[in-house]
């Protein structure tokens, strides 16, 4: 996702030849990428995958070359932020080549594409990819009439399978301007002659830019207005391209197309005031003879052009053999055993709730059964109706997931599935074992482990296996592993003392470097948010995140969004820094802004969240996870409600295209998954490092057993002390650390053994919470574990960090997307917000007498 | 001649609608030989005191000429926004000038309207009885297409210029052939292998014609 930015081609005769990908969004443009670079680009299943550029070497026909990945798109009149981008690549970089990536099963809406190239004169080719699912859909495409019919190279490709990839490589030597040329009709024929004699010389063939601005466009509209003053101003012979590169990136960075306001600035006009005034005149002429759009008008010749050459070069066949057998083998054996699945899932679920309302006892299962076969009818019933008009299996599966009744119970088991993977395994198992028999702590050996303790990693039978196996001995004596905390300490023993600063600031029980930091973010943070990273990977890859899309677009409609904002919104709970670069793909400013917001107050992040669940768990009983969850989601949707009536702009509306329902390729999903961890730890593992340092500093100077218990910490809980024992009801740190030796033997669950300088700060949380919120977290489950906390407490504090400031690398990139203005006003907001929320939900706790 | 005739036969079924009684003296009286040679085609019968009635040939050739008026109406009231009187005015005209199997398509187009602007019910003609339903219209806005059907684009009648644009480049454009896969919660179509999700404000902007249903079609072969 980060990858290189375009604007590092300052210098142009010492650069390699730059070959363009473009092609509609979602048809394999960055796999051919990674392909042929060796780059890896995140590759899904949805489109607006890639927001940002990325550029890579490679080595094509014998050349080195420079290989651009662009987003998606549908026009290259750009209608959004990210086809503006790639559009700009087409103009700036003047390509050698623009290897066109279409669909084949899409053969229509490619070639759409095509012809716009060839008025552009870019010299071109084509790959046809997907090609083994056009087959599969019984179509065919003759390449060779193709490329005879545009004089380009066609070559077909499976990417995915990397086929013909090779062969793309070699055709780029023969890649060549279309020789498609459209009759637009007399009228915009007749205004196409008159425009091209006024036009600047742009790198861009002129008929090409007189249909794009005849058309509307209002990038390049500013692009051919800042030229003319330039050539009129005689400033022709300095190099053009950095200063367009310069006002281009500003362009993508302000939200383009929505500063219209930009445009209009007076200053602009100067000299190239007539030639403008001439170019729009004709503009509007033209229009004034059509009732429709002119854009409209050129769409629907350009559509008919193309319709031609389908009809030439396309045939349809019957699904072939293989297909029918794959479809038999899923009516009959895979669609039943899926939807029992499913259905037992949801109905066991439902069941579960109705068991703690009306006690459903010993009837309980029966009713879950009941209720599966119920639902599992159902489904096989849909299924076998829309048999014989899905001509997939993928379509049909598609409907179903996104069907207004069926969708739900399908939800509820994807959902489940996601909680059992990463709340109850990743966050659960997981994060115990390498906490408690890895790292260890510093003070006491940890127990070890034998190889029964691996059976969690391997459920089903192994697990069972496992167990049998011990029972009589089988799998060995336990390794006596002490833990890498507790190795480090003994090292650390033979060297210096345990007084000594440096033992203190790399494993010190509170505020090691070691000790806490490397082993929170290892032990905690990396299953967690690995395990999420997987998940979000495979719903991804199968195309389900843009159905959620479709079934949940009515309730973002609430907030001033659409279903669109589900893919950022639910990346949030895996990054927020990663979220709010994708809220890119959203259709204007005012959706951008309060998907930012939203994502920064009410979303976090899978690290926090894991974190959230163990102290939830801890705390006990379905009530504080319901009461948390309630709290949280009620705060997003008042919160984005509010927002959306504050800020003024066009309903948001939802056209998406729906990608289609695929088997996730495992690869794929592991060196995604393998690719956003490395991103998330090299963001979060420095911060962590950081803020602990920080705290170390905070209790160390100023330190005095009487005065300054904590250092200069000391100073800032009093500050804070108003708020966070009057407003948050939160215990006083400064008292509590009398009679904290009573506190400290009551809890029996606690993981660090309190010594007598053992700190409970609730400011330390706050603190912590302006760099990573999951780290703050990680303050309140040492207290509650300590017993400072009683459990009300530590879920006021829970739904007070949740809510509270985006980590420090959100914050960055907030201030890098939507500018330093927008970044204040949402941390102004959130701070006082999330104290306060906090303070009511303390006394409604109290009336109700929650865990006191 | 006959357009003055089919005047005759119009005032003589609008009265009998309203109930009136049918006397000879209500006809302008230099229709006189109009009336006899009428009556001598067998439209109509003149009674010994006066009264008129239509026969059943020219009952079935007057509804013919009512039907084509109202459909006229709704056509250039509805569809072509024109004032009332000028619809009126163009309604006579296309009374005289348009064929049974013209008019039969203008009311399939129109869904087979059952009355016209003013609220005169309009004759059934034969497309409305093979029409099993008989009150489906052909052309309607993707919004009002059942999930399930088939349907061809017609024209967009979007006023956003962005829209329109976002939706020709994903080839949402006139004669493009879809299926509305579902309605709820939001609308889903499948244009070939493309599936768009879409909101109900885009879909009424979208005018599709009607296919017929594959299953029909089988069963009239």
């Amino acid at each position: 996702m980060a990858c290189r930015n375009q604007d590092t081609s300052g210098n142009d005769t010492a650069a390699p030849p730059t070959i363009a990908l473009v092609g509609n969004p979602n048809v394999g443009k960055s796999i051919i990428f990674s392909l042929l670079t060796g780059r890896y680009v995140v590759v899904s299943n949805y489109p607006g995958t890639t927001v940002e550029v990325s550029s890579g070497a490679a080595r094509v026909a014998g050349e080195r070359v420079e290989v651009v990945d662009t987003p998606g798109v549908n026009s290259l009149i750009p209608r959004s932020e990210d086809e503006e981008v790639a559009r700009a690549i087409l103009l700036d970089r003047r390509p050698r080549a623009v290897m066109q990536v279409l669909d084949a099963k899409n053969l229509r809406r490619g070639l759409l594409i095509t012809t716009q190239l060839a008025e552009m004169g870019m010299p071109a080719l084509l790959a046809l990819n997907m090609w083994d699912e056009a087959m599969d859909r019984g179509i065919d495409i003759d390449g060779d009439r193709l490329a005879r019919a545009l004089g380009v190279p066609v070559v077909k490709t499976v990417a995915t399978q990397k086929k013909g990839i090779g062969k793309l490589a070699s055709s780029v030597a023969d890649a060549a301007a279309p020789t498609v040329r459209i009759d637009y009709g007399p009228a915009i024929e007749e205004a196409i002659a008159k425009l091209e004699p006024l036009l600047p010389e742009l790198p861009l063939d002129k008929r090409a830019m007189a249909l794009m601005l005849l058309a509307g466009d209002p990038g390049l509209e500013e692009r051919v207005e800042s030229e003319i003053q330039d050539q009129r101003a005689g400033t022709e012979s300095t190099p053009i391209a950095p200063h367009r590169q310069g006002r281009g990136r500003r362009r993508r960075w302000r939200g383009g197309r929505d500063a219209d306001t930009g445009r209009e600035d007076p200053t602009r006009h100067g000299p190239g005031h007539y030639t403008r005034d001439a170019i729009g005149a004709v503009c509007s002429e033209l229009q004034s003879k059509f009732s429709e759009p002119v854009s409209y008008v050129i769409s629907k010749k350009r559509a008919a052009h193309v319709d031609g050459i389908v009809a030439d070069v396309m045939t349809m066949h019957r699904p072939s053999e293989s297909t029918r057998l794959s479809r038999a083998a899923f009516f009959y054996l895979v669609a039943p055993v899926l939807s029992l699945i499913v259905c037992y899932l949801s109905a066991s679920i439902l069941v579960g709730i109705m068991n703690k309302f009306y006690g459903l006892g010993a009837n309980a299962g029966a009713v879950t059964w009941w209720l599966a076969a119920l639902g599992a009818v159902c489904y096989l019933v849909a299924v076998f109706r829309w048999e014989k008009h899905a001509n997939s299996i993928s379509a049909l599966v598609s409907r179903i997931v996104m069907h207004p009744v069926l969708a739900f119970p399908v939800l509820a088991a994807a959902l489940w599935i996601v909680y059992k993977l990463v709340g109850e395994f990743g966050a659960g198992q997981c994060v115990d074992f390498i906490e408690n028999r890895i790292f260890g702590n510093t003070i006491e050996p940890a127990e070890g482990f034998g190889l029964v303790d691996l059976n969690m990693f391997f459920p089903g039978i192994y697990y069972y296996l496992a167990e049998i196996a011990d029972e009589f001995g089988l799998l060995g004596p336990k390794i006596p592993f002490a833990g890498i905390n507790y190795y480090l300490a003994q090292l650390a023993d033979l060297v210096v003392s345990r007084d000594d600063l440096i033992y203190q600031l790399l494993l010190d029980e509170q505020a090691g470097l070691i000790s806490i930091a490397i082993t929170y973010s290892f032990a905690i943070v990396l299953p967690v948010v690995g395990f999420f990273f997987f998940a979000f990977a495979l719903m991804e890859d199968s195309g389900y995140l843009p159905r959620l899309a479709v079934m949940v677009d009515w309730l973002f409609k609430k907030i001033g969004l659409n279903g669109k904002a589900v893919l950022p919104m639910v990346l949030g709970l895996g990054c927020g820094a990663m979220a709010t670069l994708t809220t890119r793909i959203l259709g204007s400013r005012r959706e951008r802004v309060i998907a930012t917001f939203l994502l920064a107050l009410a979303i976090p992040c899978s690290a926090q969240l894991g974190i959230i669940s163990l102290v939830l768990a801890d705390i006990g009983g379905g009530g504080a996870f319901a009461i948390y969850v309630f709290v949280i989601i009620s705060q997003f949707l008042l919160v984005g409600y509010l927002a959306s009536k504050v800020l003024k702009g066009r309903k948001a509306e939802f056209l998406l295209e729906v990608p289609p329902m695929r088997m996730p390729r495992l690869k794929n999903v592991v060196v995604k998954t393998l690719f956003r961890i490395t991103w998330f730890m090299k963001e979060a593992v420095p911060l962590f490092m950081l803020g602990t340092l920080a705290l170390f500093i905070l209790t160390r100077v100023g330190y005095n057993e009487e005065t300054r218990p904590m250092g200069l910490l000391t100073y800032v809980e009093r500050l804070g002390a108003p708020i966070t024992t009057h407003w948050l009801g939160l215990p006083d740190s400064l008292e509590a650390k009398h009679d904290h030796a009573v506190a400290g033997t009551e809890s029996d669950n606690q993981i660090q053994p309190q010594t007598d300088g053992g700190r409970r700060s609730t400011m330390e949380a706050f603190i912590m919470g302006f760099l990573r919120r999951d780290y703050a977290t990680l303050s309140i489950r040492t207290n509650f574990k300590s017993g400072f906390y009683s459990s009300r407490q530590a879920l006021v504090a829970l739904v007070v960090i949740t809510l509270f400031v985006p980590c420090l690398a959100s914050l960055f990139v907030i201030v890098k997307e939507r500018g330093a203005a927008t970044a204040a006003i949402i941390v102004c907001f959130i701070v006082p917000y999330a104290f306060f929320v906090g303070g009511v939900l303390d006394k409604l706790l109290r009336l109700m007498n929650f865990g006191s | 001649m006959n357009d003055k005739i089919d005047e005759i036969l119009e005032l003589l079924y609008i009265t009998d609608e309203r109930g009136g009684s049918l006397a000879e003296a209500g006809i302008w009286p230099e229709a006189r030989n109009l009336l006899n040679s009428m009556a001598a085609d067998g439209l109509v019968e003149i009674g010994d005191d006066g009264p008129l009635a239509m026969t059943n040939a020219g009952r079935a050739r007057a509804e013919q000429i009512i039907r084509l008026h109202r459909l006229a109406e709704r056509l250039l009231e509805d569809v072509l926004e024109l004032s009332p009187s000028v619809a009126e005015e163009g309604a006579c005209q296309f009374e005289h000038c348009l064929s049974t199997d013209v008019a039969d398509s203008i009311c399939t187009l129109l869904g087979h309207p059952t009355t016209c602007p003013h609220g005169r019910p309009i004759p059934r003609g034969e497309c409305c009885r093979r029409e099993k339903r008989g009150v489906e219209p052909v052309v309607v806005p993707l919004s009002e297409l059942e999930s399930g059907k088939d349907a061809r684009v017609l024209y967009i009648g979007t006023k956003h210029h962005d829209r329109l644009d976002r939706l020709t480049s994903m080839g949402v454009l006139p004669g493009a052939e879809l299926r509305l896969h579902q309605r709820r919660p939001t609308f889903v179509i499948q244009l070939g292998e493309t599936t768009l999700a879409l909101d109900q404000s885009i879909a009424q902007d979208i005018f599709v014609r009607r296919k017929a249903d594959r299953a029909k079609k089988a069963m009239g072969q």
